[in-house]
């Protein structure tokens, strides 16, 4: 037990017991306070400074790693680009050289989607509530002409006969964009460099690629003429109805004249016989000995979408391959 | 006035002032910063537990910087290997396709740069998956890179053939179809109007009056320019690729033997030497030593009709 400490009063001159000093107990809490917090900053400071824990470490080394690295990855990636560059340049030269005329940028069809995209929320709401009136009202009209045309009309045998007759298959098996190499209309001849009439559609594909008969029908022409001019070897199939097709430049015929073929079958593969500069089936259709554009007849695509796509590639005045 | 404090001594049975010296001060505040130093030491403990130091918050600052960085750079590279697929794509699908070139085969593309290692990174960095997968990144389409360029030069050399090809087929008329009065498109046996026998002609009668320039019909050097019988003056155009034109019965040569002709340029004028009755050219095609129907290169200069009415 502490021994009791007294204070002088001098107003009842005696000696009194001294009650607690809040006050003192209070500032020495509160400086305690205090110089503990000092401490502790001192000791955080110091800590900071010489103590490095493994994850500062392995941080360290991360970033100067990372730093270093990205700027020599960097200029090696400046490199290539010029290098790339450059051979981009050369590519779209080469496209000039081989069709004559510009390489064409990708475009992509959008739709509605930016509209979608840019309008607000409410907005949006009314989007889709147009949508879904547009598709139930089509959908009813649909149905009805459904109806009317499924009483009217029911094909036959016979009927199906006749639909297959229609040249509407495109001559290759892996048809792409790509590969139609020049449209139908005004064309520059290879050779003399002069704008002609080109009656038909170019298909590039490599030597030997099977050609489809895109209808069925009669083989009229089967014809070998290895001089180079003209279509060279050739295919004519009659397909009735006025419909006349031919497949020119092919390297081996696998029909006879007078032979009846099918829709899709095989009659023959690609060469560059006759007047061609490079392998490819050159492709006409004829109705009533006209002319007509074979891209608007190979209807049979994978969508709306690449057809027209199609079409519009096959508007392009570009050099032709005969 | 600090208030003085007293201690009752029980042997004297007074009350003692209390004074402070300096050992007892010494201790108090030794015991002062004791409990100080002792609560800094818990609060760092606690601190350290619950949060990250200093350093730490700026180095992973720094890290998010630079990792963003990172992603940049990947996305050029990726960029960069998506126009590179693009010429890629146009290499083979269109060029190699048209030129009838075999196309290149994806090992040689991508190959070379399979399970390649990064001699010069040390252990540690080949723990940040990142660096490694860069290098191999660029590595790769820098090969593909240089792959691509042969490539392209390999292109360029089969298009200037292509060209050549091209030009050097007599794909044009000799003479200017405003200078022209009758184009005779017999091929093949006839009578003669002069020796009035039936024998083959293989060419084809260009009728013009006396002195209509003649033209060459496509790139290629002349092989004879002289008298030759009954071709008159001729001159024999070789073309290549198995291709002859001769121009008979000229008047006139504005070539020499050996000289190389583009198509278009004056070699001659029409006459009417050799057998010949009236000023005429006469203008035949050979395809590997074969007399073949000029009219079959002609077509492009008159519409289709002609050119079936002709044929037929």
């Amino acid at each position: 037990m502490p021994p009791f400490r007294f204070v002088y009063n001098p107003k009842t001159l005696r000696f009194e017991k001294a009650g607690i000093a809040w006050y003192n107990l209070w500032f020495t809490g509160i400086s305690l306070l205090v110089t503990g917090f000092l401490f502790f900053a001192v000791f955080l400071f110091l800590q900071n400074r010489w103590v490095e824990t493994p994850l500062e470490k392995s941080l360290r080394s991360e970033n100067a790693a990372l730093s270093k690295h990205r700027l020599i990855v960097q200029k090696e990636l400046d490199a290539s680009n010029v290098l790339l560059s450059s051979l981009s340049n050369t590519d779209r030269a080469l496209h000039k050289r081989i069709f004559l005329t510009d390489q064409k940028p990708v475009v992509k069809t959008e739709g509605y989607s930016k509209e979608i995209l840019a309008s607000t929320f409410a907005d949006f709401y009314q989007w889709i509530d147009k949508l879904k009136v547009k598709t139930s009202k089509s959908f009813e009209k649909a149905l009805a002409h459904n109806g009317h045309f499924s009483g009217l009309y029911w094909p036959g045998k016979k009927d199906i006969q006749e639909l297959d007759s229609y040249p509407t298959l495109a001559p290759l098996a892996d048809f792409k964009l790509g590969k139609l190499a020049c449209g139908f209309g005004n064309h520059i001849n290879p050779f003399n460099k002069l704008l002609y009439e080109h009656n038909g559609i170019d298909l590039a594909g490599e030597k030997g690629t099977s050609v489809f008969a895109t209808g069925s029908g009669k083989i009229t022409v089967a014809a070998i003429n290895d001089l180079p001019n003209g279509f060279g070897n050739y295919i004519e199939i009659d397909h009735g109805n006025g419909y006349v097709t031919r497949y020119a430049h092919l390297l081996q015929l696998n029909v006879f004249a007078g032979q009846k073929v099918a829709q899709g079958q095989v009659i023959g593969t690609i060469g560059m016989s006759g007047g061609a500069i490079s392998p490819h089936v050159h492709y006409e259709i004829i109705k009533n000995r006209r002319y007509c554009n074979p891209v608007l007849f190979m209807i049979e695509q994978d969508g709306v979408e690449s057809f027209m796509a199609l079409t519009e590639l096959s508007k392009t005045t570009q050099q032709a391959l005969d | 006035m600090p208030k003085i404090r007293y201690r009752y001594n029980p042997e004297t049975c007074a009350y003692e002032p209390i004074f402070s010296n300096g050992k007892k001060l010494a201790k108090k505040s030794g015991v002062f910063v004791g409990i100080a130093v002792a609560m800094a030491l818990v609060s760092l403990a606690w601190y350290n537990r619950n949060f990250q130091s200093w350093d730490e918050k700026i180095l992973l600052q720094k890290n998010a910087v630079i990792r963003a960085d990172w992603e940049i750079l990947q996305e050029r590279v990726n960029i960069a290997s998506a126009r590179l697929a693009h010429i890629e794509s146009n290499d083979d699908e269109n060029y190699r396709l048209l030129l009838d070139m075999p196309r290149l085969d994806n090992s040689i593309r991508n190959g070379g740069s399979g399970g390649h290692e990064h001699y010069f990174l040390t252990t540690n960095e080949k723990k940040l998956g990142l660096i490694g997968e860069a290098y191999k990144q660029l590595a790769k389409i820098n090969n593909r890179l240089a792959v691509e360029q042969q490539s392209l030069q390999d292109i360029e050399k089969e298009i200037q053939l292509k060209e050549e090809m091209e030009v050097t087929r007599p794909a044009m008329q000799p003479i200017d179809n405003r200078q022209l009065t009758r184009l005779n498109s017999i091929f093949g046996l006839r009578m003669h109007p002069i020796l009035n026998y039936i024998r083959p002609h293989n060419g084809l009668d260009l009728t013009a009056p006396y002195g209509t320039p003649v033209y060459a019909s496509g790139n290629g050097y002349v092989t004879n320019a002289q008298l030759r019988g009954g071709y008159g003056n001729v001159i024999f155009v070789n073309h290549g690729f198995g291709f002859e034109t001769r121009y008979a019965h000229l008047s006139k040569y504005n070539v020499i033997e050996g000289q190389r002709v583009k198509r278009g340029d004056l070699i001659g004028f029409v006459g009417s030497t050799g057998l010949a009755t009236t000023s005429h050219l006469h203008y035949e095609v050979l395809y590997n030593g074969k007399f073949i129907n000029p009219l079959k290169f002609l077509y492009s200069d008159m519409k289709q009709e002609e050119y079936n009415k002709l044929l037929h």
